[in-house]
């Protein structure tokens, strides 16, 4: 199974999603559709399972109960891996960037699922394995330029403030036009600059082949460029709508937004 | 992003590439000192005798071996101690194909690395999901099987006296001279095509799955097939310095592949700071090679003085300024 054997636009179903370690239920009873052209936000206190969720969708918690299903193909059982040759991308809580290649070099690896250069092209200077990687380079050269951070291309990510990180991050699952983008708090740590620009590239992002979903805390963010927001609390699905809705939602502000006069 | 932003971006860059690359005349003096030290290299043997000459051939191929070990550090982010193993299986494999079919070392040499890669490979399907101190216990294990199984198959493998490397590789050059440059020639290739892959897509899944093993499975790279690569390559670098080792030293025998030439291995790419750079690697086998000579007068305090020079090697090496250390091990991989 291929990103080709999947029709463009195709919906991300989750249906009756339950996750448990232990005793402890992570997940309970969640069902929801992430729409292809939406951005969904996914929002919630912290421990409300929104990772978790991340994680279930990428395969790498498996749920006791309920089906993910991505257009006609269900995807229980598919390893990470294979999700991400169906097109899955993500971005990580805590940034996961490899401190031994540059920011360029960590972009070019969100290209891997594309790339076909073999061993021989590894070790010999072969044109095949060079016109690719000079190909991928300036794709990856181009998503960090998406996100305004063109400039670290060649720096180390031990040299990068966290911000930076988060963006090159970013940048490296934007890379491969993912079917399926899940985006776990990208603008942690970014300064106000920064967000404005990870807005405008999230709203630029937008499309018809995409399901784009993003954890994050920051409400004027999330507020700004959902379509639909999912609200989750300790486990469980408490509220979906769009912004308005959730802002409206006296259960919502009760127990994630808080009230104004507070 | 607004002037004042982008230009202290601009200045952090500047002074981040400082500390990351020398300055060009530094890196040209650089440069031209490794142009130097080849050329002493390929001139040795006119100024050297037989006996420096026999030696460096052997820590060339012996720094093959240590650039093997040091692959699967960097690459794979494991230690071996039982290396000595998959470099026994390049040095039997050219013994046997000159005892066989009367091939020599230039023909014998892809079939080791061949022979190797596929043990590795055979050795890491089954310990794909054994990681850190497991791994390395289960490598070790290979090497204090390694002699016995050998002696075992001794009308093959030759028993204790083991076999005779004896054919020419290349006519025309005396046997002193292809004892020095074909191992020489071996290295600074493998050496090159390792700067090569460490630009390939490969390598990046590879450095990704040791710093991360959630993101790269997220981007599509398994982990059963890092394992299994790192370790295929690896070994099959080490039976290529087996081949040499074999060619350099004229024979092979089970005492040459002991447990403990497993653990001189591991100390010599410690030593050498698991480098993948020519000169780190020499200086590992260097330090491989020579050191038992230089204490061979020492009689009972060879071990002593053995493990002394290794302590001052990795300790004051540890005490160097954080950025000599990191040029020495030669920044990213």
């Amino acid at each position: 199974m291929n990103l080709s054997s999947i029709a463009k636009g195709q919906p991300l179903v989750i249906d009756d999603l339950c996750l448990s370690f232990g005793g402890n239920k992570v997940l309970q009873d969640i069902t929801l559709t992430l729409e292809p052209g939406e951005i969904s936000g996914l929002i919630g206190p912290n421990g409300a399972g929104k990772t978790s969720l991340f994680n279930c969708l990428t395969g790498l918690y498996s749920p006791q109960q309920g089906k993910i299903q991505f257009g006609p193909t269900p995807l229980n059982g598919l390893a990470p891996t294979q999700r991400a040759a169906l097109g899955f991308s993500r971005s990580f809580q805590h940034v996961a960037l490899c401190p031994e290649l540059s920011a360029v070099e960590n972009v070019m690896i969100g290209l891997e699922r594309q790339s076909s250069a073999g061993w021989l092209d590894a070790f010999l200077p072969l044109a095949r394995g060079r016109n690719e990687r000079l190909s991928n380079r300036h794709l990856a050269l181009a998503a960090l330029g998406r996100l305004g951070v063109e400039r670290v291309a060649d720096e180390s990510p031990t040299q990068l403030p966290p911000g930076m990180l988060r963006l090159v991050e970013i940048a490296r699952a934007i890379a491969g036009s993912p079917r399926v983008l899940l985006l776990d708090e990208p603008a942690a740590g970014l300064n106000s600059v920064e967000t404005r620009e990870l807005s405008n590239a999230l709203k630029m992002l937008r499309s018809p082949s995409l399901v784009l979903v993003v954890v994050e805390h920051d409400m004027d963010l999330i507020m700004e460029v959902s379509s639909i927001i999912h609200v989750l609390n300790v486990g469980r699905l408490l509220a979906s709508g769009d912004p308005a809705q959730i802002r409206a939602n006296p259960e919502v502000v009760r127990i994630y937004l808080g009230d104004d006069d507070d | 992003m607004s002037d004042v932003s982008s230009a202290q971006a601009n200045e952090k860059e500047k002074a981040t590439s400082s500390l990351l690359a020398p300055p060009a005349d530094r890196r040209g003096i650089i440069q031209l000192g490794a142009v130097m030290g080849l050329l002493v290299l390929f001139l040795m043997p006119l100024v050297a005798g037989g006996y420096w000459i026999f030696t460096l051939g052997l820590c060339f191929a012996n720094a093959i071996a240590i650039i093997s070990v040091s692959f699967l550090v960097r690459y794979g982010g494991e230690v071996s101690i039982g290396h000595g193993v998959f470099v026994a299986a390049g040095a039997y494999t050219v013994a046997l194909l000159e005892k066989y079919f009367g091939l020599s070392l230039i023909a014998s040499l892809p079939v080791a690395a061949i022979v190797g890669a596929c043990l590795g490979m055979i050795f890491a399907y089954p310990s794909r999901n054994i990681f850190g101190i497991g791994l390395s216990v289960t490598t070790m294990a290979l090497a204090l099987a390694l002699p016995e199984i050998l002696l075992h198959f001794s009308s093959v493998t030759g028993g204790y006296e083991g076999l005779y490397v004896k054919l020419d590789a290349l006519p025309g050059m005396t046997k002193s001279l292809q004892r020095y440059y074909l191992p020489l020639a071996g290295l600074i290739i493998v050496v090159m095509l390792l700067m090569h892959f460490r630009r390939s897509r490969q390598a990046a899944a590879l450095l990704l799955i040791r710093a991360s093993v959630h993101a790269a499975e997220s981007f599509g790279v398994r982990r059963s097939w890092a394992r299994l690569s790192c370790m295929t390559l690896s070994a099959g670098i080490a039976a290529i310095a087996g081949a040499f080792l074999s060619f350099s030293s004229s024979t092979v025998s089970p005492n040459s592949f002991t447990l403990w030439t497993s653990i001189f291995l591991l100390v010599g790419s410690v030593v050498s700071l698991y480098s993948l750079s020519l000169w780190g690697s020499i200086a590992g086998g260097l330090f491989l090679t020579m050191m038992p000579l230089l204490l061979a007068g020492a009689g009972n305090w060879v071990p002593i003085l053995y493990g002394g020079a290794l302590l001052v090697v990795v300790l004051g090496v540890n005490a160097l300024p954080a950025g000599i250390r990191a040029r020495l091990e030669g920044g990213r991989v």
